[in-house]
């Protein structure tokens, strides 16, 4: 079920309702949240509930069996054992082909000729990445004795397909979100009027945005060879703000919705392209992925302690890994590794974690030239780092820029495109510091002008999803 | 929680609010012609496929031959060969899919359509088609207009001012000739000194870069189970390539490639193909091409001139 479709609206209607007026207390509310939560995933693949539900009954009792151990060998035991069965369910279904494939091309490139017949037709199931990353987390953190485990069964399983973040994310730390579903929620109407709005402000980022992007896209890179150098950097261009639309829309749906059962979720994204170098880039994009590498990957390997050569090593592994994450594909181990070394100069410098606070002129309206310079340094290697991203294959990514390297035509008829990139840009710009966004200018302006601005909204939304009701899916639900 | 589902019913009721005006526009206009309220389509695309095979259905017994092809075959007017024994339909529309074909060939036989005569009209998009991406397209998902349930979907499709305002009727545009023959006529097609007369201006083909083979089992096993149910049904099948024209062609030149590939493919597996220009191409000229895919009756008609000449040298064919 797309958040972008009338049968989601009609979904969270119901639940809504039935949560607040019908099941009012905790406990009931929490099996109504399972129950919708798997009504919602099983929309698409009722066959892949049974992963989830694996997924979750071995992660509630060996956080059971840890929390119960005192020897520190069975501990660890029972965590790997856990981190084998996600892992393991992650891998065969998301990179058994990839592995298998390379195997037999490396074969092949030393003379040992042989076809490939191992290979599987496997589905692959929808946010598998973002539920076994969850579930992981909390059994970690159970083993840290960061967290106390739950025998609730009910409410954790709500806590694993928590339906509003189940299939793109954000991918939420138990500590945050599981003592959220284990008390009492309380409706407000402000947090109902912020989670409408960001319901609606996710879906103009995704419909009006990232959908309309998607076809100029799509037809950039499936042509490639057919424009020139300028064309092309357009479609990076393109590219790049309909990715982070589509994400972060995403996100911001995600969060809404969960306000209006009560629960805050984490911010997944902070306004990423106005980072002064690529340390700052990963604090503000995707964070809920970046922060769980960093604490249950950088830091278990030894983060930044020990030797230069060590923790530059444990920076390539946690780039190249995230690559990894989005899809089994070269382009994206690619992609991991050029963040990777963005990120190693900054790091040997010790700069890495000057940018950890607030945004970019946060107390001006404009950034000085040598922020703008930062800004625009750090964006360039994104957009190009995307490029990889977007490709099928690493030829096509290399030929790609080759030609945006090589042939600067630019032929007038795309002119209007750079105008409305750049006034994407602005609008982001001007948003930038309400990282919740939480729309605080709106106090500011009169009853009436929010109305007209939230109707006028909610028409174009609504006409433009009935437009394209074929709506490309949300591109991280690949992931 | 009283003040915001106060709100909640306020943002509701404008959705309310558009989908009704939406729906009353779609009920009034039609502009797809499957809510069966509109049975002209100046100037704008209606669902040809559905309503064109409604339209055999319902006069089963006007037709006997068929034209089957993507909106390419459009302005190969059939009916112009039609004497007492054969009565031609146009059944091309736009994006049409051999899996498509088969499907509304079966459905006629079903419905006692006695089909004599088919001609499949092959092109590029044998290989890029699929009839599953047309499943969310209005103007291309198949509807059974025999069927009496309501279409809902289409009475919530988007407005267009466009189609609303029945602009652009003086640029050149397709007329839908859907129940009559089937033809496309063009409206404000030809530039005025163009001379219908004049002899077809062929190129021959440029020599391409080889391309790795694709696989095209999949067409190739559509198009055998068309040919294995006309031999069963005794229906006289033939095969023809549509022209392309110059400009197509150096636009998309790897397509075209895998296309004769595709062609040869056949050949190899005995299919009989009927190529009126064999592999020239037809050169530009606005007499010749409505655009840079379709191109105008004066070529057609030189098709179906050629077509005449390969069935009058073997019947059977």
């Amino acid at each position: 079920m797309l958040f972008n479709s009338l049968e989601f609206l009609v979904f969270l209607i119901v639940v809504f309702a039935l949560y607040w007026f019908v099941f009012n207390k905790r406990n009931y509310q929490n099996a109504l949240l399972l129950c919708s939560s798997y009504f919602f995933y099983g929309w698409w693949d009722y066959r892949f509930l049974i992963l989830i539900l694996f997924s979750t009954l071995v992660d509630y009792f060996v956080g059971l069996a840890i929390e119960n151990s005192q020897e520190n060998s069975k501990r660890k035991l029972l965590l790997w054992l856990s981190i084998a069965f996600n892992i393991g369910v992650l891998g065969f279904f998301k990179y058994y082909n990839f592995f298998v494939d390379s195997l037999v091309e490396v074969l092949n490139s030393v003379g040992y000729a042989m076809e490939s017949t191992w290979s599987l037709n496997i589905i692959l199931p929808v946010g598998i990445s973002f539920y076994t990353f969850q579930t992981m987390s909390y059994t970690i953190d159970v083993y840290r004795k960061n967290l106390k485990p739950t025998d609730d069964f009910i409410s954790f399983a709500a806590f694993v397909s928590f339906f509003p973040q189940l299939v793109a994310g954000p991918i939420e730390r138990a500590s945050n979100l599981l003592p959220q579903i284990l008390n009492s929620r309380k409706f407000t109407y402000e947090k109902g009027i912020q989670g409408l709005r960001l319901i609606l402000w996710g879906l103009v980022k995704k419909v009006v945005i990232a959908d309309t992007l998607a076809l100029k896209v799509d037809d950039i890179f499936e042509n490639y060879t057919d424009f020139g150098g300028g064309v092309l950097w357009l479609g990076a261009l393109y590219f790049a703000i309909q990715i982070y639309c589509d994400f972060s829309g995403y996100s911001d749906i995600a969060i809404g919705v969960s306000k209006l059962f009560g629960i805050e979720l984490k911010s997944n994204f902070k306004f990423p392209y106005f980072s002064r170098n690529i340390g700052e880039f990963w604090r503000r994009w995707h964070i809920s992925l970046s922060t769980w590498f960093r604490d249950y990957l950088y830091i278990p390997l030894g983060g930044s302690k020990g030797l230069k050569w060590q923790s530059l090593r444990n920076v390539f592994v946690i780039f190249l890994v995230s690559g990894f994450w989005h899809g089994a594909n070269w382009t994206f181990i690619v992609w991991g590794g050029i963040h990777a070394l963005l990120f190693v100069p900054s790091y040997i410098l010790g700069s890495n974690r000057k940018y950890t606070g607030a945004i970019v002129a946060e107390n001006s309206w404009f950034p000085s030239l040598k922020e703008v310079l930062q800004i625009v340094i750090t964006f360039f290697f994104v957009v190009l780092a995307w490029v990889f991203f977007r490709s099928d294959n690493l030829t096509v990514a290399v030929e790609y820029l080759i030609i945006m390297f090589t042939k600067f035509d630019f032929p007038p008829t795309y002119k209007n495109g750079l105008y409305s990139v750049g006034s994407l840009l602005i609008l982001d710009w001007m948003f930038r510091k309400d990282e919740r966004l939480s729309f605080p200018f709106l106090k500011e302006v009169n009853k009436k002008s929010i109305l007209l601005l939230e109707i006028v909204s909610i028409i174009l939304v609504v006409y433009l999803i009935s437009l394209n009701s074929n709506s490309g899916q949300f591109i991280y639900f690949q992931f | 929680m009283k003040q915001f589902l106060k709100k909640v019913a306020f943002f509701g009721l404008i959705v309310l609010l558009y989908f009704s005006a939406s729906g009353v526009y779609n009920y009034t206009l039609d502009p797809y012609g499957i809510l069966e309220t509109r049975k002209e389509f100046v100037g704008i695309r209606p669902n040809e496929h559905s309503l064109k095979v409604h339209h055999v259905l319902q006069n089963s017994k006007e037709f006997n031959s068929f034209l089957f092809s993507n909106s390419k075959g459009g302005a190969l007017h059939f009916n112009q060969l039609n004497d007492e024994t054969n009565n031609w339909y146009n059944m091309t529309y736009s994006l049409g899919t051999p899996e498509e074909f088969h499907h509304d060939m079966v459905l006629f036989i079903n419905n006692n359509v006695a089909i004599k005569n088919i001609v499949i009209g092959l092109d590029e998009g044998v290989i890029y088609e699929r009839a599953s991406s047309h499943k969310n397209q209005a103007s291309r998902k198949f509807v059974l207009l025999e069927d009496q349930s309501i279409n809902w979907e289409y009475l919530f499709l988007p407005i267009s001012l466009k189609k609303f305002l029945r602009i652009d009727l003086d640029k050149k545009h397709i007329v839908h000739d859907v129940y009559k023959s089937g033809n496309y006529l063009e409206q404000n097609a030809y530039p005025d000194n163009c001379d219908l007369t004049e002899e077809l201006v062929i190129v021959p083909q440029p020599n391409e870069n080889s391309q790795p083979l694709l696989d095209f089992s999949s067409q190739i096993s559509t198009l055998k189970i068309i040919q294995d149910f006309c031999k069963k049904k005794n229906i006289n099948l033939s095969f023809l390539v549509h022209p392309t024209s110059l400009e197509n062609h150096k636009k998309s030149e790897v397509k075209r490639f895998q296309f004769n590939q595709l062609l040869d493919v056949m050949e190899n597996e005995q299919f009989v193909l009927f190529r009126p220009f064999e592999e020239n191409l037809i050169q530009n000229s606005s007499c010749y091409w409505l655009d840079r895919h379709h191109y105008t009756k004066k070529v057609g008609d030189s098709i179906l001139q050629m077509y005449t000449q390969y069935k009058d040298l073997d019947p059977s064919k």
